[in-house]
């Protein structure tokens, strides 16, 4: 309550002035009404701005009073050069955009944590090795007969999910003349309680709906596709489409964020593993393998378990290699099993577009640099054209720190207005910038929300560049000499 | 700034004791009572009264008020808060410890 009103005091700052010289108004004519002499009681009191600095120095907070007249004051000083101004918001914006929008596109593809429980536990499985002609290979497709084998031996360290490539498909809800296309992804019937991803609607897959090959042809909607599909009619419960020669039923829309484990592609239904028709083949790889692990497991030892299982199992499957050299199949088993982090889930896309994207986030943190480098210039300047003026701060009592601060409050206004326009900026280019990264028949989708992780960057971004630009000319500034004040006379009233 | 002799350090304790006494004073009466219990002993520098009361409200131990007066011209009234009836105990049993404290130097020395 206290701080609040010290807050409010400052923003009416002319008010409580008033009401303090009110109060010591009201002071005076009860001194008079007591019979004492008006002069005196005046006196008494003593000046009224005394009172007023004391008074308003509890009242309110000084700091924020003395940042609230910069920025007016900065923001007036800004209004005097239009067009310079102009042109600095107008190159920091593009490049603040420009930086933004790269951010919005690294953080979706690369940084952002999958929208599931304990994301940072979730590790993605590939088998390392060497290919016939000696390269170092990796590849994290998996057989189901091979998983399920591994799955049981590391039970209690963790839960295996397979999830598999998502893939567009042809289906229909009505005859063969309508078939669409839908994205599609296998996934393990308790991937959705591993990662506690609950229904919106219906109910989400169970450990029982992944039993028998082919025998539970149902599937479950992601909110997105539920959305723009079938406008979020809760009737969809119960209907039916036929994929190849199955028909399933949906039995269920996921919450919300989740869109399945591939960034870049956005599933729109899931269907349980064993309605794959490889899912009893061992010489099928179509799926990837996550792990969640338990709290307190250990990494390595789990590794080497998994290693030792699906060595088993690939040594087992080698006896039936005929007609192979044996190098060949020594190549083939002396695979390593890798556990790759995964928090932000795993696609091709993310391997592919890694190296071009760190490339591009380079390239825009220079354009920044420039920019940034062009409008400490200007400001520069402008703190050079502005020394008579702070000399004559300094004269008069300006701390070095108010100074600072005026010049830093005045870039402050530069970043933020940038920032704002950049924003804009970002907020348009980026889904642009998305739908140029894929070939038109499989275009990326990437969910790209402009939330507080966005929003942090631009203002940690737009405070950072307040640093590089301002903090130079706000330092000169404040280490402006009181005196000789070149070519400045003092005039008094009587002399000539 | 706090001159010499001023009641500075006590002033805080005096009028949180006059308000908790006396609901509903403006800093002139406040004065004018600190004045009249002590038998004119006790002057308070008019000058330094207003910053502690604001200083006192904004710490939340007294709290203000418009009225307007018969005269038509706005008075501001102040009152004790809970807060404020806290500090009093606070102040009044420190003001209490440091005057027997002084005491038994008298006596002693």
């Amino acid at each position: 309550m206290s701080l609040w009103s010290r807050i409010t005091n400052v923003v009416r700052g002319s008010r409580l002035n008033r009401e303090i010289d009110e109060e010591l108004e009201a002071h005076i004519e009860a001194a008079i009404e007591q019979g004492r002499d008006p002069a005196e009681a005046r006196r008494a009191l003593g000046s009224k701005l005394r009172h007023r600095e004391g008074s308003r120095d509890a009242r309110l907070i000084v700091w924020l009073d003395s940042l609230r007249a910069d920025a007016i004051f900065g923001w007036r000083q800004l209004a005097k050069t239009k067009v310079s101004s102009a042109a600095a918001i107008l190159s920091l914006a593009l490049a603040l955009g420009a930086c933004t929008s790269a951010f919005r596109l690294i953080d979706a593809l690369l940084l952002r944590p999958l929208p599931v429980a304990n994301p940072e536990r979730i590790y993605d499985l590939s088998r390392q090795g060497f290919g016939p002609d000696g390269k170092p290979t990796s590849f994290d497709g998996w057989a189901y007969p091979d998983f399920q084998l591994i799955r049981a031996g590391v039970k209690n360290q963790g839960e295996l999910i397979a999830v598999s490539y998502a893939e567009a498909v042809d289906l229909t809800y009505k005859s063969d003349q309508e078939m669409e296309r839908a994205y599609l992804q296998y996934v393990s019937g308790w991937m959705f309680s591993t990662l506690r991803i609950n229904p919106a609607l219906g109910r989400v897959f169970t450990e029982n709906d992944d039993l028998k090959p082919g025998g539970h042809p149902y599937a479950v909607l992601s909110h997105d596709y539920w959305t723009h599909r079938f406008g979020q009619d809760p009737e969809v419960i119960g209907h039916t489409f036929r994929m190849g020669n199955d028909l399933y039923e949906i039995v269920g829309v996921v919450e919300a964020p989740f869109i399945g484990t591939e960034p870049g592609t956005m599933v729109d239904i899931f269907v349980p593993t064993m309605m794959n028709p490889a899912v009893t083949r061992k010489d099928s790889t179509w799926h990837r393998t996550l792990l969640m692990l338990k709290p307190g497991a250990a990494l390595e030892p789990m590794r080497q378990k998994l290693d030792a299982t699906s060595r088993a199992f690939e040594e087992e499957r080698a006896k039936g290699f005929l007609g192979m050299r044996k190098e060949d199949i020594d190549h083939y088993l002396n695979q390593r099993v890798l556990l790759e982090p995964a928090a932000s889930g795993v696609s091709d896309l993310q391997s592919e577009t890694r190296r071009p994207l760190a490339i591009l986030g380079v390239l825009v943190a220079l354009v920044l640099l420039i920019a940034c480098a062009n409008v400490a210039n200007l400001m520069t300047a402008q703190a050079s054209a502005r020394a008579r003026e702070m000399a004559v701060r300094v004269s008069i009592g300006g701390g070095r720190w108010r100074l600072a601060q005026l010049v830093m409050v005045q870039s402050a206004w530069l970043a933020l207005l940038a920032a704002a326009v950049g924003g804009l900026f970002a907020w348009w280019s980026g889904p642009f910038a998305v739908s140029m990264i894929n070939p038109p028949d499989n275009p990326a989708r990437l969910l790209l929300p402009a939330d507080w992780r966005v929003l942090g960057f631009g203002v940690a971004l737009a405070l950072g560049v307040t640093l590089l630009f301002g903090l130079i000319p706000a330092l000169r500034v404040s280490s402006v000499n009181p005196a000789p004040l070149k070519g400045a006379r003092i005039r008094t009233r009587s002399g000539a | 700034m706090p001159k010499p002799n001023s009641l500075q350090g006590s002033l805080d304790l005096l009028v949180l004791k006059i308000l908790s006494r006396r609901p509903r004073l403006h800093g002139y009466a406040i004065m004018s009572a600190i004045e009249n219990m002590s038998g004119e002993v006790l002057r308070v520098e008019e000058g330094s009264l207003y910053p502690a009361l604001h200083r006192m409200e904004e710490a939340g131990w007294i709290s203000a008020q418009w009225i307007t007066k018969d005269s038509g011209k706005r008075a501001r009234m102040y009152q004790l808060t809970v807060a404020g009836k806290k500090q009093l105990g606070a102040e009044e049993s420190r003001w209490q410890a440091m005057t027997s404290a002084v005491n038994r130097v008298l006596r002693t020395a």
